[in-house]
């Protein structure tokens, strides 16, 4: 399970800095704002969205590709139509990655995905809470889950947001890797905003992965929910 | 992004009035009282430091990440048997709206900032690069700290330099050992990591001056310009606006000066120099010693069962 | 209604209201719910909560009112609020303001003040603050702002809000819900009228662009009250009385 603090930003309207068991972002969100010229569009948001590594100067072409994936995400979800010629800024700074220490690459490319795709599914989770908190106008709630299917075992699906052991994270060798972002719309997962898959895989694994997906998406948003309420009654505190 | 930060007439004047009357915005009833300091170590890591100033009523107002990474390396060819060493500090739109995203300016504040702390710890030789090679010519450890800034309202310098000590002050690289010119890196499992060569730490503090009445004023009024400037510590974002000048020190706790800078501004009397740097000493000790403090508890909490494996003997006195 | 543990009415995007549930018509929706235009020629159009909040059902004038309360840091401009604007620059027909820093700046002409004429246009400088009510939003240009009533055409205390020589004035940032419950709920918010109880002097204006303006005869008076404005903000109703009493004994000692 994840963990997470809200509005810890002031020079953001909304943030958010999440934890897993083995990694942990930041995300700070303003919006609307007033657009730069080639932010402007005519009918609807720009969503400019920027992730920082943990180390080294970025976004390379590694963060550059996870933030194309959270834009087109977070575009289906902001009701875009309403900010015209308005700009929804997503600044997002990854502070802990499970294989940003010298030699954790174990000089596995594997790793290399695993680790982008540990960083992008706390990304996705953390920016929804930080959307919620900027008061930004949503459609519908998203749920973000990283699941794999381990090659000793391919029936064992592993939720990698659970595993705390750096050392057995990346001793694993996978068959194949799942992001999947689920739309949640009265308190059920619906559609599937995005669905990122590397490896080897059949159509069986798959629909196994979804189907944990869903079960791990409507646990965390029980989470989020209650995360929500005490959010609320914090806002309001001066009412009581 | 682009755009300023705005800041009414009312607001400025309001700032001004109470530094005036040593009052500050944030509850602190003294020009030259910091906010404070806390040092948070994250656990079962390396070098991999939260530093924070929290207001007095325990909000925090300026957050750091500081880490440090190294990686195995060919050394620069004009110096074969030294490690290489980066400082990467930049603030980008997280810190603030007022940040731009990508690249700025080369002569924007927060670059010059950024470049100051680089020259600060690079250039007085604070990490023995020496102790970082491992073959000559070779093969040598490239250590980089990155600096994130996770909350901004002001004090960067400050906090940007005790973060960057700190955390090479607790950071471990892994033991290497070279047999026939084959290099083996040991995992922290196999050996202890090794600390890295910490020759003298130097911390900067920015003195920030405010101008009491108008030059045009003064000359009028044939008073002395001396004793026409507030000195303040730890300015926030918005005091920081207003300010007219500032002067910074880094000094060591040896009563080294390694760092001065009085980059134009308002201008201060000459003696007043030494002055501010008598004035700097104190508080760069005391920061020293919350440092080391915060470093040693870790190591206690690290090493929780370390007595039991001990094979020290009890000694008693007389 | 206060906010409370029930989480009944706690809405998150994508939930479906209890109008949605029960069928009822809803006659005007306010902040937090979007009529959705997807299905815009079936007619048969969907309401759907785009915020985090609490769900609100008013009548008035036989209307139900349906809202979203929830709170946020940044103002979108909506016909008819009270602000407090900056002034950031002038232009030969209108000022241009901003509400929130970064925000996407507005406009005051010089027509929108009492009594003007060509030559006869205000004179503020860049930083001034004016209190104005916004007159017209549009999605496809910057909001309007005016300083007069314009069904009468008299002042109606808008206006530059004034750095007078003898006293000390002071603006706080604050969240638009607590600026807005401080403006139009004294009566079940009374922390305005508990500090004049205290003996506090003070003149104020609120802004729903949550900023509050604060104006007394001493530095430390204001500093007082712009110390407890900001501290009721993060504190419980009922430490409101001890809050004053300790900020005012810390920084107006008699």
């Amino acid at each position: 399970m994840s963990y997470s603090k809200y509005s810890i930003l002031e020079n953001h309207d909304g943030s958010c800095e999440l934890s897993t068991q083995n990694s942990k972002v930041i995300v700070g969100i303003s919006g609307p704002l007033e657009p730069k010229q080639r932010h402007r569009l005519p009918l609807q948001s720009a969503i400019e969205v920027i992730i920082k590594p943990s180390s080294g100067l970025g976004p390379t072409t590694r963060e550059v590709l996870m933030q194309d994936k959270l834009a087109t995400v977070l575009q289906a979800v902001i009701v875009t139509e309403l900010y015209p010629r308005k700009l929804i800024q997503v600044n997002a700074q990854i502070l802990e990655s499970p294989f940003d220490e010298f030699g954790s690459m174990n000089g596995n490319t594997f790793n290399e995905i695993t680790s982008s795709m540990i960083d992008l599914n706390s990304c996705f989770n953390s920016s929804f809470i930080s959307l919620c908190d900027a008061s930004i106008a949503l459609k519908s709630s998203f749920v973000s889950s990283l699941l794999a299917i381990t090659e000793e075992n391919s029936s064992k699906l592993i939720n990698l947001a659970n595993v705390s052991d750096l050392d057995t994270l990346r001793s694993y060798n996978f068959k194949s890797l799942h992001l999947v972002v689920l739309e949640i719309e009265e308190n059920k997962p619906t559609n599937i905003l995005l669905l990122d898959s590397k490896g080897d895989f059949n159509d069986d694994d798959l629909v196994k992965v979804l189907d944990a997906a869903q079960q791990n998406t409507s646990a965390e948003f029980k989470n989020i929910r209650s995360l929500f309420k005490e959010k609320l009654s914090q806002d309001f505190i001066w009412k009581k | 992004m682009a755009k300023d930060l705005e800041i009414s007439n009312i607001e400025k004047k309001f700032i001004f009035d109470l530094l005036a009357s040593s009052q500050r915005l944030d509850g602190r009833k003294s020009l030259l009282e910091q906010r404070n300091l806390n040092i948070v170590i994250t656990p079962n890591k390396f070098g991999d430091i939260y530093i924070e100033y929290k207001r007095l009523d325990g909000s925090i107002a300026t957050r750091l990440h500081c880490k440090v990474t190294s990686e195995v390396v060919k050394p620069k060819a004009q110096r074969p048997f030294e490690g290489t060493f980066f400082i990467n500090c930049e603030f980008n739109g997280l810190a603030g709206l007022n940040f731009e995203n990508y690249k700025v300016g080369s002569n924007s504040d927060e670059f010059y900032y950024g470049r100051l702390i680089e020259s600060m710890i690079l250039r007085s030789n604070a990490l023995d690069l020496e102790q970082l090679c491992i073959i000559a010519g070779l093969k040598v450890w490239n250590i980089r700290v990155d600096v994130h800034v996770l909350e901004f309202d002001g004090g960067f310098l400050e906090l940007a330099s005790i973060g960057c000590m700190t955390s090479l002050l607790h950071y471990r690289r892994p033991d290497v050992t070279v047999r026939n010119e084959k290099v083996t890196v040991h995992s922290f499992d196999e050996k202890e990591g090794v600390k890295l060569g910490v020759l003298h730490i130097p911390i900067a503090l920015q003195f920030n001056l405010f101008q009491l009445k108008e030059t045009a004023e003064i000359i009028k009024s044939n008073s002395s310009i001396e004793n026409n400037e507030l000195v303040a510590l730890d300015c926030t974002l918005k005091e920081d606006l207003l300010k007219d000048g500032e002067f910074i020190i880094a000094l060591n706790k040896n009563r080294e000066i390694v760092q001065l800078n009085k980059p134009g501004g308002l201008p201060i009397a000459a003696l007043k120099l030494i002055q501010f740097a008598h004035m700097a000493l104190p508080i760069i000790e005391e920061i020293t010693s919350k440092m080391l403090k915060a470093i040693e508890i870790d190591e206690r909490q690290r090493n929780k069962y370390g007595h039991l494996l001990s094979a020290e003997n009890d000694r008693y006195a007389g | 209604m206060s906010v409370s543990e029930d989480s009944k009415n706690l809405i998150i995007p994508g939930d479906i209201l209890a109008c949605e549930r029960d069928n009822q018509t809803v006659d005007i929706i306010g902040q937090g719910i979007y009529l959705s235009f997807e299905n815009h020629l079936y007619n048969n159009n969907k309401l759907y909560p785009t915020h985090v909040g609490i769900e609100n059902y008013t009548t008035k004038n036989n209307k139900v009112i349906a809202t979203l309360d929830y709170n946020s840091k940044r103002y979108i401009p909506q016909q008819g609020d009270y602000v407090i604007a900056t002034v950031t620059n002038n232009y030969s027909t209108h000022f241009l303001c901003t509400l929130n820093n970064f925000s996407s700046t507005v406009t005051l002409p010089y027509a929108n003040f009492p009594q003007a004429t060509k030559k006869n246009r205000p004179k503020y400088e860049n930083g001034d603050l004016v209190y104005c009510r916004v007159k017209t939003v549009d999605t496809d240009l910057p909001a309007e702002l005016e300083c007069m009533d314009s069904e009468t055409g008299n002042k109606d205390g808008f206006g530059l809000l004034e750095q007078e020589k003898s006293k000390h004035t002071a603006v706080l940032d604050c969240s638009l819900a607590y600026a807005r419950e401080l403006l139009f709920n004294d009566k079940g918010f009374p922390l305005l009228s508990d500090m004049v109880k205290k003996n506090l002097s003070f003149e104020v204006a609120i802004g729903v662009n949550g900023k509050i303006w604060i104006s007394t005869a001493s530095l430390l008076e204001t500093l007082c009250v712009y110390k407890i404005l900001s501290k009721c903000e993060k504190s419980n109703r009922d430490s409101i009385l001890q809050i004053i009493e300790e900020t005012v004994t810390e920084y107006v000692k008699e």
